[in-house]
């Protein structure tokens, strides 16, 4: 085939089998088990020589790009981890090189089983990482138009009791669908920074489908009723797993818009349940910020509960290149999700009682 | 957060590291005005002292606080502590099971309609976490007539009375509801036997509604006995209830709306559970340091008894804090507490009967 080139053509493919070998060398070690000290960083600061590049890559990817975790300064009690689905294909010897402890995996979508769901199990758990399943809870596009609660006042009692049935059922609908699901897979049973049980992340993030429409009191009625829907699907699901321990993977602005408006029956079931934060700060930094931003003051709102900091888990960057060498080039080195987890409490209340951080 | 404390001249400033700095003044100063001051009498919200932290006095020991409702509802409560933090002793070591300032009142409802406050849960939960003094306060919907109030026979002021009652009970019920509901998310770390929830800043009744605020003296007097009479069975109302029974009831005014209103003929005597005033002093001074002869006369009313009892244990000095907010330019109400923290720590009340909101 080289006979066919022209010159330059053959001048570029043996730049190119140099480069290769090049950054071959480079390369090399870290997939042979190059020292990945964990944390490899310390926030705050971001050390100047990782990026954050404005533009998402594939649309949504955002965060800190970092070929290691990244630790707070100050804070010792941080574990460190992924959360993959079937959107990753990783090299999973690099996580654990890199002193990862746990992985949230993604059991479901709204439509089915997540196919790489054992495969990543396997894998890790193999390496001796905790695993923590993920579920989806969805609601209906259907009921999640502005319009369906536009005209709802406190008032209107006969619309939200409908609504309230309406969406319990959704939730009940729902959560035996999750168990009949994973009842081949079952829960695992595990005890990890303070938390056990049967634990299990539930993926919030149902948004209005129109929210730019919306309005403020709108979106309160829908997170009622959502937060009606979820409360009936973890009562559903905690039936059939009593050591079930639900955290909630969610944005700031799921609850500043919506669950936190809460009916009080609702926020006796949701108030103390701990949060995983879906939440890439500019620095890599904690979710409790000082700005002027909506989203910090949602995850304030959200986070400090009476009884502690409640984000015990905090999704830091959808840009994780784990074990990657210099450059970060996604297109060589699949970037995944990175989360940290803190050491929690348990601190009973006079409803229930709620996981907050140590 | 990381702040460094520094001396400037007689005040003090909370540099943040990522942040529009914080300071401590002293009252009087010399502060931005927002608003017209002239018209302030009439209109008192959201006007005052521009500030960028609280203004302590001069030769008086005072706790800062803030008050918020959803018209509020941008605070920074973790920013807002270390800014208090200039006002106190910074270094004072504190056991943490005691409230700390700044003292933070959380409007829990207004009027009958649960929806016209809804941020109330996200911001107890917020100032419990900082550890802070909190309080729940309520504001009074006066039901207005359509008119002028002098023109309503005796039979339409009767009516009006009448509703005005039955909301003052309703209103109340939505209050004890919403509030019980709310203690019982407290730890129940350091709660004593029988208690519901933590500790709190005694109960607060707004009296800031202006019904009939366009017509004559003559129809703010008339509608001011059915304003007095509705607050009268709102404070009953709570005080009755087994959960908060017998205990103080604040009421939150200006000098002139007690004033105008004749509250003062109220069938009740309001200002027993003593008074927190609004009152925004051009200098951020006291009440009764303001450099408004007139003004100043109106709070002495209001705030000393017949005896030369001093019943104003708060104020309310400006609606423009405009710092430790998540948002620029936004409105931000100050109030201090005059006293020491531990005069403060001795007003905290403990509701009862735990057993009446279990969740089932």
């Amino acid at each position: 085939m080289l006979r066919g080139l022209s010159r330059w053509g053959q001048t570029r493919n043996s730049l190119l089998i140099i480069w290769l070998v090049i950054w071959g060398a480079i390369a090399a070690p870290c997939w042979a088990g190059e020292v990945c000290p964990v944390p490899k960083y310390q926030v705050p600061p971001l050390p100047a020589t990782i990026q954050n590049p404005p533009k998402p890559w594939h649309g949504t990817d955002t965060g800190i790009v970092v070929d290691g975790f990244v630790g707070l300064v100050g804070v010792t009690n941080i574990s460190h981890g992924v959360d993959l689905s079937s959107n990753n294909v990783i090299r999973y010897d690099n996580i654990v090189r890199c002193g990862g402890r746990f992985a949230f995996i993604r059991f479901d979508t709204a439509e089915s089983i997540d196919q790489m769901y054992t495969k990543h199990r396997e894998a890790l758990s193999t390496q001796g990482l905790t695993i923590f399943p993920y579920a989806y809870f969805a609601i209906p596009p259907k009921l999640r138009l502005t319009r369906s609660y536009s005209s709802i006042r406190s008032d209107s009692a006969k619309d939200i009791a409908t609504n309230m049935q309406t969406f319990a059922a959704v939730g009940v609908t729902a959560a035996n669908e999750f168990v009949n699901r994973i009842k081949p897979f079952g829960i695992p049973n595990v005890t990890f920074a303070g938390l056990s049980g049967q634990i299990l992340a539930i993926d919030v993030e149902e948004k209005l489908v129109d929210e730019n429409i919306s309005t403020s009191l709108s979106r309160a009625y829908y997170g009622r009723f959502y937060a009606k829907a979820l409360c009936a699907w973890l009562s559903e699901v905690k039936h059939a797993y009593p050591a079930l321990q639900p955290i909630l993977y969610t944005t700031p602005s799921i609850f500043g818009d919506y669950l936190n408006y809460a009916f009080p029956d609702e926020q006796s079931c949701l108030h103390g349940l701990p949060i995983w934060l879906a939440r890439t700060t500019p620095d890599g930094g904690d979710v409790i910020r000082r700005s002027h931003q909506t989203i910090d003051l949602y995850a304030q709102r959200l986070c400090n509960v009476a009884g502690g900091n409640r984000c015990i888990a905090h999704q830091y960057s959808h840009r994780g290149m784990i074990g990657a060498s210099s450059p970060l080039d996604p297109a060589r080195f699949p970037h995944v999700d990175i989360d940290r987890i803190f050491s929690v409490k348990i601190v009973p209340d006079g409803a229930n009682y709620q996981v907050v951080r140590q | 957060m990381v702040g460094i404390s520094i001396a400037a001249g007689n005040s003090r400033v909370l540099a943040a590291i990522d942040s529009p700095n914080c300071t401590y003044q002293i009252a009087p100063g010399k502060f931005p005005f927002r608003g017209d001051p002239t018209t302030r009498t009439r209109e008192p919200t959201d006007i005052g002292i521009v500030t960028q932290g609280f203004v302590g006095l001069e030769d008086a020991s005072a706790v800062p606080g803030i008050d918020v409702s959803k018209w509020q509802d941008a605070t920074d409560f973790v920013f807002l502590k270390a800014c208090a933090k200039l006002a106190t002793n910074a270094n004072a070591p504190h056991d943490g099971r005691h409230p700390q300032p700044p003292f933070v009142y959380v409007r829990m409802t207004a009027g009958e309609d649960p929806d016209h406050e809804l941020e109330y849960s996200t911001h107890w939960a917020n100032a419990r976490h900082e550890n802070l003094f909190v309080g729940p306060y309520h504001y009074l919907d006066i039901i207005d007539a359509k008119s002028s109030a002098s023109k309503l026979s005796a039979d339409e002021f009767s009516k009006l009375l009448k509703a005005n009652l039955d909301s003052a009970d309703k209103q109340a019920r939505v209050f004890i509801d919403r509030f019980s509901r709310l203690l019982t998310l407290d730890p129940a770390v350091d709660v004593a036997s029988g208690d519901l929830g933590k500790p709190y800043l005694p109960i607060v009744l707004d009296l800031s509604d202006r019904p009939q605020a366009k017509y004559s003296d003559d129809d703010t007097i008339r509608i001011g006995s059915i304003y007095g009479a509705a607050a009268c069975r709102w404070i009953a109302h709570v005080r009755s209830d087994p959960s908060f029974e017998g205990q103080p009831v604040m009421i939150f005014t200006t000098a002139y709306i007690y004033k105008d209103y004749h509250l003062d003929s109220a069938p009740c005597n309001l200002r027993e559970g003593k008074v927190w005033i609004s009152q925004h002093t051009v200098d951020g001074e006291r009440q009764d340091r303001d450099p408004d002869s007139s003004a100043r006369e109106a709070a002495r009313q209001l705030c000393v008894d017949a005896a030369g009892n001093s019943l104003c244990l708060f104020q309310q000095y400006t609606s423009y804090g405009g710092f430790a907010l998540f948002r620029e330019n936004a409105a931000l109400d100050l109030d201090r507490f005059f006293g020491t923290e531990a005069d403060l720590q001795g007003l905290l009340q403990h509701a009862k009967h735990p057993e009446r909101w279990e969740v089932k």
